[in-house]
């Protein structure tokens, strides 16, 4: 440090704003092991909460009725328990119902009706 | 070598260091929040519990007087960080222009040759604080700040040179 930085320091360490007093070293101690307490009771309290939802969680799905598990299923099986049949298959002879065996006589119509014939 | 009162968390931290350098550590917490006796004591106090937690470790490489100013200095500057972005969001909502009070003229420091100090860029007023007022070594200084040494000693030739030429031009003014 050269004189003139020892003149510079001088000058400012006498105007430089006095500090007030500072507050108990014991005081500020104590307060400062409050706060990492809360800080640390937070951290148990977060991670209780994280415990307990996980936990609820587990219980939920054990409490929950057990889904029918899947089975595979012979395609045969499937096929012999299972029948379809088509809406026009009542028209079919084999199924014993009225179906025209000849073709229908149609008469022709001569009376009008709105200016259409019948 | 382990103190007995040597915190938990910060083995190489002990409380009577602390109470040791305390006094020095409020006030450059004060000079970090423009002398507002609550707020330095909060970021003090603030300080002592990211040691006690062990958040802010100590590994013995600088002093521990430079370790705690750099705790106080981090947690100031993200602190005021979060004001400023606050007063940020807030000007630009706010429906006509406000003037923002400059706090700096608040405080009462009467000392031109303070207020010197105080009008130099921010980097210059924490290295000249720092070395010619709270007693460290440029070196440590710019640990404090976060910056390389060779930065610190930059910013500290420069502050030098700007407070003598603002102290001169006042003294031939008067």
């Amino acid at each position: 440090m050269t004189e003139r930085d020892r003149e510079l320091e001088n000058t400012l360490r006498r105007a430089m704003p006095r500090d007030a007093g500072e507050p108990s070293f014991a005081l500020t101690w104590e307060a400062a092991e409050r706060r990492a307490d809360q800080g640390r009771r937070r951290l148990y309290m977060a991670a209780a909460a994280a415990v307990a939802v996980i936990g609820l969680s587990l219980v939920v799905d054990i409490a929950e009725p057990p889904q029918e598990s899947l089975e595979y299923i012979e395609v045969a099986e499937l096929l012999n328990s299972t029948s379809w049949s088509a809406p026009s298959d009542a028209l079919l002879p084999t199924r014993r119902v009225d179906v025209y065996q000849e073709v229908p006589n149609l008469l022709e119509s001569t009376d009008v009706y709105g200016g259409a014939l019948l | 070598m382990r103190d007995s009162d040597a915190l938990e968390k910060n083995p190489l931290v002990s409380r009577s260091a602390l109470e040791a350098i305390h006094g020095q550590v409020f006030g450059w917490a004060l000079s970090r929040c423009n002398y507002d006796d609550e707020v330095a004591e909060d970021l003090v106090q603030q300080a002592y519990v990211e040691l006690l937690t062990g958040r802010a470790a100590f590994d013995g490489r600088s002093s521990l007087k430079t370790f705690v100013f750099g705790v106080v200095q981090n947690l100031a500057r993200s602190r005021f960080r979060r004001i400023a972005t606050r007063l940020r969001l807030l000007q630009t909502f706010a429906t006509h222009d406000e003037q923002v009070a400059d706090t700096t003229h608040d405080v009462d420091v009467s000392s031109r040759v303070w207020q010197a100090v105080r009008d130099l860029p921010a980097r210059q007023r924490d290295v000249v604080e720092l070395v010619f007022c709270r007693e460290l070594t440029v070196e440590e200084a710019s640990q404090v700040m976060g910056v390389t040494a060779g930065t610190g000693r930059v910013h500290y030739d420069r502050a030098k040179k700007a407070l003598r030429q603002k102290l001169e031009s006042e003294r031939d003014n008067d």
